[in-house]
């Protein structure tokens, strides 16, 4: 079927990095203390959230699907890049198709292709390519030693972060300079996968502090499921970077930047290569408002020889002021600019006409939250984003919190978000095959949500989350009725779907917590009248109807960790994309990690991992059509952090 | 001159508006930890007067906490004892408590209780800004609050710290360093 290879072609069409703001907010007396009491020790130190309002709440505050992973879960976890991390959230779905590439989404919507609703922000620059509209989470390698959290929310969050935060937000969120002094070696060899990163923190003068580090990382090939596969995917990776943290007065300012250098070493398959530059200055105003921004500019070049070679530069400014209307409040509002200059060079039948594309974004943003009663809260705000892709794209938002009582809340909220056109949905074009899209327009969404969040008892933590999320314009492959070609992508499908999310933790004791998540998805999509899809609905995803997962984490004896992780993953049934029989994809998987952990010393720590015991490979992802499809192995590591 | 006038005016703006309020969420995370430091430190038998004695959590030179303290102390327990709370007006009667919190309305007096203490089974708290340093220390970092911990502090005192603890902490100075 011809139109496979064009959308191999699209998918190939790869990028680095661009799009959507966010600024790091300050706080501004947020009425939390009243929650305070009720944390535990770990969550104190973090009791500042800035994802869901951006700017610091209460998690249990949050009216939102918020899942925070926290540097000890991770560590925990034995992860070893940050794709391998967030499979601690239950709201998310990770699907890992070969050494290096991930599809990660939220709420559905994944696969190779299709992953496209999800943004992604490391210390609030967007990692979300806007040429290709996905993640390249190979490139997406921060430090897990410097990771401070990750702030996983499910669910719109256009208000405040812009065009494609449709079916969630993660925010990576790296520790000060402060908060890394000193030197850190942390070192991983494994069965799969070798690891070195090395770090050194330093106060450089008076009221700063500056940390460089250095990493480099080889994942092995995995094994192809086509026996005609003979490509060696292993991927290596040499990355350093900085973060410097100023604070003068009532002023904090920080500059930090990533450089890499990435490949498949076995075979000349692509590589890629970037840099980053990111400043931010926060300033505290008198009577408690704040004012933020944040600058940066980040370019990444991705080649794959023979097939593309692209290039996509981005700057962007960032502008947000902190304060209140009236009494008791808390407004914010800003706007953001962004240029972009994307640059394709395709040497397929498939390619672009303007080889260069240049982008502008613009958006405003306001919004305020106020307690309409004495429990209940309400936040409401607007995005007005314009793009030269897209014209304009209003993302409305309003969300209630109830706090019934002292240790539970109840939140609802309806909100708007879209997914802004990317060049490969306009612009991509093959002579005869496939024509280019300049009406293409944003895929978009009215999402109703509602949630529980509380704590029932000390040693119990709980979240609960419903949606119904209606979909418009979701593209599809449009056919000529009698010559099928030439084919064009165009807005044509609607969604209803529903589903849940939950997770718990639960301390048994004082050395032995768990951990459950879980989350289910029911899915709904029509074409619209006069409207067809080739590929039987390849942009919609493959998506598993359910997945759950329980963990366990042991301080059996002093300094000794036993952790121990389940998770399942229910099969994933869609329709072929050249057949359109519908069958089963991905089978339904269950597997199991276990961790040993020694702090041998109050700087030593020593850790043995197993990852995905139960079978000796097993298959995450599948679309021929887009990639080799690759299963994933079993593996084993032994990780040594030795500060100094 | 005139930039300390200024700095009145702001602070007078500060009280009229919300930036009370703001003190008092960092107040009341203080307030949540101390009683939560507790089940993570082990004393000396002899820093109790009996084996179901309360932990006794001392606050030095007024009440920063605004009644916080003994609602989050009131909730909990560590092992057989329950926790209570005294306000001391001057740092005589120190080594009685098991913890004292060294607040910074006078740090001088924070300075005198840090000495009168030192060596006993007390751990000293003390509060961000001040110079002095106890056995914990609370620091304001990226508007959260964090804490560093004074390992060879607690040893002198023959308490230990469990590493739980340990590696909540933003900074630990081990045991055997000056």
């Amino acid at each position: 079927m011809p139109f496979g290879r064009i959308s191999k072609a699209a998918g190939i069409v790869l990028a680095v990095n661009v799009l959507t703001p966010v600024a790091r907010a300050q706080p501004v007396n947020p009425p939390v203390q009243d929650v305070v009491p009720q944390l535990s020790i770990e969550e104190l130190a973090n009791v500042a959230i800035t994802s869901v309002s951006r700017r610091p709440e209460p998690l249990a505050q949050a009216p939102a699907a918020v899942f925070v992973i926290t540097a000890e879960d991770i560590r925990r976890a034995g992860a070893i890049n940050i794709p391998e991390a967030l499979r601690l959230a239950p709201n998310l779905e990770v699907a890992r198709m070969n050494s290096y590439a991930y599809a990660i989404s939220a709420r559905g919507f994944n696969s190779p292709e299709s992953s496209n609703k999800l943004l992604v922000l490391v210390d609030g620059r967007s990692v979300y390519s806007l040429l290709a509209s996905t993640v390249f989470w190979e490139n997406v390698d921060v430090p897990l030693a410097d990771v401070a959290r990750i702030e996983v929310i499910s669910g719109p969050g256009g208000t405040l972060y812009g065009a494609n935060a449709v079916n969630g937000v993660i925010n990576i969120v790296t520790k000060s300079a402060g908060e890394t002094q000193g030197a850190l070696l942390d070192a991983t060899a494994g069965t799969a996968d070798m690891k070195i990163m090395a770090r050194y923190g330093f106060a450089p003068w008076e009221g700063a502090s500056l940390r460089l580090y250095g990493q480099a990382s080889h994942a092995n090939n995995t094994s192809p499921v086509s026996v005609l596969d003979i490509s060696r995917n292993a991927w290596a990776r040499n990355q350093g970077g900085f973060r410097l943290d100023q604070k003068l007065g009532a002023d904090n300012l920080t500059l930090q930047g990533d450089i890499f250098a990435n490949s498949t070493p076995a075979m000349d398959i692509k590589h890629t290569r970037g840099y980053n530059l990111t400043g931010r200055w926060s300033h505290a105003l008198e009577s408690g408002s704040s004012l933020e921004m944040q600058v940066y500019s980040d370019e990444s070049a991705q080649i794959i020889p023979g097939t593309i070679r692209e290039q996509l530069d981005t700057l962007d400014l960032q502008v947000q002021h902190n304060t209140a209307l009236w009494w008791n409040d808390t407004f914010i509002w800003g706007g953001e600019y962004r240029h972009s200059k994307e640059s394709v060079y395709s040497f397929l039948a498939a390619g672009f006409a303007n080889p260069v594309t240049h982008l502008d974004i613009e958006n405003l943003f306001a919004q305020d939250s106020f307690f309409l009663f004495d429990k209940l809260k309400v936040t409401t705000g607007i995005k007005i984003e314009n793009s030269s892709f897209s014209n304009v794209d209003f993302m409305p938002d309003l969300r209630f919190s109830w706090a019934v009582a002292d240790n539970h809340m109840l939140w609802a909220s309806v909100s708007r978000a879209v997914r802004t056109p990317s060049k490969l949905d306009r612009e991509l074009e093959s002579p005869g095959v496939l024509l280019p899209s300049p009406r293409f327009h944003s895929e978009k969404l009215t999402a109703y949500e509602a949630g529980y969040r509380g704590q029932p008892t000390a040693a119990l933590s709980l979240s609960v989350s419903l949606y119904y999320n209606l979909y418009d314009d979701l593209r599809t492959t449009f056919y000529q009725p009698v010559t099928i070609y030439p084919l064009q992508l165009r807005n044509g499908i609607t969604g209803d779907n529903y589903g849940a999310e939950a997770w718990a933790k639960y301390a048994l004791t004082d050395w032995w917590r768990l951990s459950l998540g879980a989350n289910w998805l029911q899915r709904t999509e029509h074409l619209k009248p006069g409207r067809r899809d080739l590929t039987f609905g390849q942009s919609l995803g493959q998506d598993p109807p359910y997945q759950a997962q329980i963990r366990s984490e042991m301080n059996v004896f002093e300094g000794w960790e036993f952790d121990a992780a389940l998770r399942s993953i229910a099969h994933v049934k869609a329709r072929d994309a050249t057949t359109g029989n519908t069958q089963v994809l991905v089978g339904a998987y269950t597997e199991m990690d276990l961790r040993v952990g020694w702090h041998a010393t109050q700087t030593t720590e020593i850790s043995l991992e197993g990852f995905n015991l139960l079978h000796a490979r097993h298959l995450e992802a599948n679309d021929p059509s887009n990639y080799a499809p690759q299963y994933v192995p079993r593996a084993f590591m032994l990780n040594l952090r030795q500060s100094l | 001159m005139r930039a300390r006038l200024t700095t009145l005016a702001l602070l007078g703006l500060m009280t009229a508006t919300g930036a009370r309020a703001e003190v008092s969420v960092e107040y009341a995370v203080k307030a949540a930890y101390l009683p939560k430091f507790i089940p993570f430190i082990t004393w000396p038998d002899a820093a109790f007067t009996a084996p179901d004695a309360p932990v006794t959590i001392c606050v030095l030179g007024g009440d920063p906490f605004g009644g916080k303290l003994e609602q989050a102390a009131g909730e909990l327990r560590s092992g057989d004892r329950t926790i209570s709370v005294r306000y001391l007006p001057a740092p005589d009667g120190a080594a009685s408590c098991q913890v004292i919190f060294l607040g910074k309305t006078d740090a001088t007096m924070a300075e005198g209780a840090l000495d009168a203490v030192k060596g006993k089974p007390v751990v000293t708290v003390t509060d961000s800004g001040l110079k002095a340093h106890g056995v914990i220390s609370f620091v304001i970092e990226a508007n959260h609050v964090r804490f560093d911990i004074d390992q060879a502090a607690a040893a002198q005192g023959g308490m230990t710290i469990s590493s739980k603890l340990l590696s909540l902490a933003r900074a630990v100075k081990p045991r055997g360093q000056p």
